[in-house]
């Protein structure tokens, strides 16, 4: 279907080498993962194939790329259409129109099929998607699960024979990840499509692949089974992480597989205690934040519907819930940044609306969906001179902690060419400079790869080490796991349920992370402590 | 489902009927009565959708227009004799605005004659802003020919832009806070990070548009010469009208070349763009009718002499949405079943 000879990509002023030389194929029906770290060039393989690389971004191809025959050197993204369906990474940023029924019907237009045809594919299209019931919807009211469907229904209407998607889950939550993940493996067993996805999240789309292109960031990939590929991978899953460790042949790469192997490792663990996570007396510390019924309102909507909660010094607290739940709502609040409608968040006994400038920000440090807002220097050092004065701490503060965070940084490179967890980390330095009672991060993971993720883990824990305290929004299960002593769960604008994380996360089976689905009735959350606690014994 | 309301061509087609003939009528009752039926069809045939509320605030429009037309016309005016009112005080001019007074005498004749233009205006006014009320905006956008497609486009996605621009102002503002700082003038501060925000977000529409075939049938010679006789035929209709209002000879002539142009050109830029339309509106005999009303409204006043018979048919005319306007609910979706 698709075939890759001798290609090699160039972007001029980078001067290094995306791909050298790649050579491989991909046959029809076949359900294709891209994984490498964060930077290094996921998203510019799938742009190679539908030829966005180079017809729209620039950079020198050489080599040549087919698809069903046809070479992209000859046709441009919008003559293969018919062909080839790619999804963006924030498909909400690609919507043309303003409803759910015309956005889909948009590119049918442009190819100039007839009215009564558009007019059937969008029926069969909005019931293949489960789509129907959005159909008169304006876009802008979509969660994100029901763009990332709108987007690829969009898509469908044109019938492609190879769909194309990027970092389709990142920003769902678990449920409607799995949501538009079995819709892909229906696409691929029902229609026969060919579906190529770059995605970070290997514990939710391991289950679905045929094979996988590793790629290595040195110009080369890597392409093979699942579980070849994993074997030799450095970031991989807690379920292959698990079976690695205990050397299960074959490797698992889901949880029913790994459940099946695990039954000596069972076992053995049964006389195990899991140890005990760090977790403060928190009646004993001083509050750092006090949230009392707090009622937030967008024009007729309740968005928090009366919250109450507490956060003591040295507490990792993470709050999960599904997209729209409130919990950017609940973390804007704490900062002064979303209008209250009533009741009170004091931030150290001090309400946080009052707070303002140095006052602010060394009681907290705020880091926002997306990060970015915060940059606005022209390269890492000013950024981190900006936040010396903002912070009033002496110059060079913030850089000495950007080095700690990234030993490798350079301090002329603008910030915007970064990669994403570059980029985190200069936020985080930059909001660490005032030394914050209190860190709020707002969906931290979202575009991280594993050693990003295991770095961000380190600083957390050091952090509450310190006593300080950290609360963090995020649909990441498996960070959850790693690093929070309590779990706050909202639904609707209202807490259904705070406990240790231990409890909620093994009391809900869609959010619980995968070494707790294996080892279950195990109270096991986490491949570290499984480690440490067979080490100790 | 909601109820099919009239091709949007066909309520701009009525509104500019009333317009041309309220500017064309010198009676006050004819006047009058234009006003009334327009108010009676937006009030019986609008929707509850945001665009509706263009007749409100054109009545307001008209009002203030109607006023100053009337302050004006009171204060500063050529002399008209007759029976004189009241008496303002005058202020001296220069010789070389001969003719042209600031205050002096306001005869009753004086005032009908300024009320009558005022209400003109006013008509005019609420005309246009009928005609928006009814019409649906975008489904406007949808029908315009293919050609005019890309413009339609841009200006949907330019709608959408606006309040993502604005929370995008707002991320801003409060990422500043976040960071302590508070400098009250910061203009790169603000505008760096929305730039490129915006840069951002147009790269990736770009490339969503054009990996979902955006453009994909255009041929661009045949667009580009359709363009061209389209101008030419703006510049001959905009001739034409300005010559028909100027009462100058040759307004006829002028307009029909430019109605001529620019049948031409739209056959020829279509032919070259093969796009398809999803749910094209549907043009039935109601809007035929109304489209017709239009045309015998505007014969009406243009060659007929003003008459009480005359009146009575320019007001039964102009409500005529009111008979035809459907009311069966969208027939195209039973066609597709």
């Amino acid at each position: 279907m698709i075939s890759f000879n001798q290609v090699s990509l160039i972007y001029p002023q980078a001067q290094k080498t995306i791909f050298n030389e790649l050579t491989f194929s991909v046959p029809e029906g076949e359900l294709l993962l891209i994984m490498g770290q964060t930077g290094s060039g996921k998203s510019s393989l799938l742009k190679l194939i539908n030829g966005l690389v180079p017809h729209h971004t620039g950079g020198i191809l050489s080599g040549e790329i087919t698809v069903a025959g046809r070479s992209t050197r000859m046709h441009r993204p919008r003559e293969l259409v018919d062909l080839i369906g790619i999804v963006g990474q924030s498909p909400a940023e690609g919507f043309v129109t303003d409803t759910v029924e015309e956005e889909i019907a948009f590119g049918m237009e442009s190819l100039g099929i007839p009215s009564e045809v558009m007019r059937k594919r969008v029926e069969e299209t909005l019931d293949l998607l489960g789509l129907a019931q959005l159909r008169n919807r304006p876009l802008a009211t979509l969660s994100g699960g029901e763009a990332q469907r709108v987007a690829i229904a969009a898509v469908l209407t044109m019938h492609p024979k190879v769909l194309l998607l990027d970092e389709p889950t990142s920003a769902l939550d678990p449920i409607a990840a799995e949501e538009v993940l079995s819709i892909l493996a229906r696409l691929v067993h029902d229609l026969g499509l060919t579906i190529i996805i770059a995605e970070h999240r290997l514990e939710r789309v391991l289950q679905f692949v045929d094979r996988i292109i590793h790629v290595l960031g040195d110009g080369q990939v890597r392409i093979g089974l699942p579980e070849e590929i994993m074997a030799q991978s450095q970031s991989a899953p807690p379920v292959v992480l698990l079976g690695k460790d205990q050397e299960w042949n074959p490797l698992p790469l889901t949880v029913r597989d790994a459940r099946r192997l695990a039954e000596p490792l069972r076992e053995k663990l049964a006389d195990l205690t899991p140890p005990i996570r760090k977790s403060p007396e928190i009646k004993s510390l001083p509050l750092i934040l006090e949230i009392k019924k707090l009622m937030v309102q967008y024009e007729k909507n309740l968005a928090l519907k009366g919250i109450d909660f507490e956060v003591s010094q040295g507490e990792i607290v993470a709050i999960m819930g599904r997209n729209g739940a409130g919990k950017s709502s609940l973390l804007g609040s704490t900062v002064g940044i979303t209008p209250i409608k009533s009741g009170q968040v004091l931030l150290n006994g001090k309400p946080a609306g009052e707070l303002k400038g140095k006052s602010l920000i060394s009681l907290v440090g705020f880091v926002p969906q997306e990060a970015t807002d915060l940059l606005y220097g022209e390269s890492v050092l000013q950024e981190c001179t900006f936040a010396d004065r903002d912070s009033q701490v002496t110059p060079g503060t913030t850089y000495k902690i950007l080095s700690q965070l990234l030993p490798d940084i350079s301090e002329i490179a603008h910030p915007r060419d970064l990669s994403e967890g570059q980029r985190l980390c200069l936020v985080l330095a930059i909001v660490l400079a005032a030394a914050p009672k209190l860190l709020i991060l707002d969906e931290p993971t979202r575009g991280l790869d594993y050693s990003a993720k295991l770095r961000l883990i380190k600083i957390l824990r050091a952090m509450a080490d310190e006593g300080r305290s950290v609360i963090l929004a995020t649909h990441d299960v498996e960070l959850v796991a790693e690093v929070a002593t309590r779990v706050i769960f909202l639904a609707e604008g209202e807490k259904i349920a705070d406990g240790s994380t231990l409890e909620i996360l093994t009391s809900s089976p869609a959010f619980a992370p995968q070494i707790s689905k294996i080892l279950a009735p195990g109270k096991w959350l986490t491949f570290s402590e499984i480690t440490s606690a067979l080490e100790q014994s | 489902m909601n109820q099919r309301s009239l091709h949007p061509f066909a309520w701009w087609a009525w509104g500019i009927g009333i317009a041309v003939t309220a500017s064309q009528t010198p009676g006050t009752l004819a006047l009058i009565l234009l006003c009334i039926g327009a108010a009676m069809v937006v009030y019986s045939k609008k929707s509850d959708q945001p665009w509706a509320k263009a007749f409100a605030i054109g009545v307001r429009l008209g009002l203030i227009a109607f006023l100053i037309r009337m302050i004006i016309g009171v204060i500063l005016s050529v002399p008209i004799p007759g029976n004189t009112l009241f008496t303002l005080p005058t202020i001296p001019l220069p010789d070389w605005m001969a003719g042209i007074r600031i205050g002096g005498p306001v005869t009753s004749e004086r005032l009908a004659i300024t009320a009558t233009e005022g209400l003109t205006f006013f008509t005019l006014i609420l005309a246009i802003s009928a005609a928006s009320a009814l019409a649906n905006p975008k489904q406007g956008l949808r029908a315009l020919p293919g050609v005019m497609h890309q413009a339609g486009v841009a200006l949907i996605i330019s709608t959408t832009l606006i309040p993502h621009f604005v929370t995008s102002i707002q991320r801003v503002k409060q990422a500043r806070r976040l960071r302590g700082d508070q400098q009250r003038i910061a203009f790169r501060k603000i505008a760096v990070p929305i730039f490129e925000d915006s840069l951002q977000r147009a790269i990736n529409l770009g490339s969503a548009m054009e990996s979902r075939g955006y453009g994909f049938n255009d041929s661009s010679t045949g667009r580009r010469f359709g363009s061209q006789i389209l101008l030419s035929s703006v510049v001959a209709i905009t001739i034409g009208v300005s010559l028909f209002l100027a009462a100058i000879e040759g307004a006829a002539i002028a307009f029909g070349f430019g109605i001529i142009l620019l049948a031409t050109g739209l056959f020829v830029a279509n032919k070259s763009t093969k796009r398809t339309r999803y749910r094209p509106q549907i043009w039935e005999r109601a809007e035929w009718v109304v489209v017709a009303t239009s045309i015998a409204l505007i014969s009406l006043v243009l060659y007929e002499n003003q008459s009480i018979f005359n009146t009575l048919s320019i007001f039964i005319l102009a409500i005529s949405p009111l008979f035809v306007a459907p009311k069966e609910s969208l027939k195209i979706r039973e066609v597709a079943h």
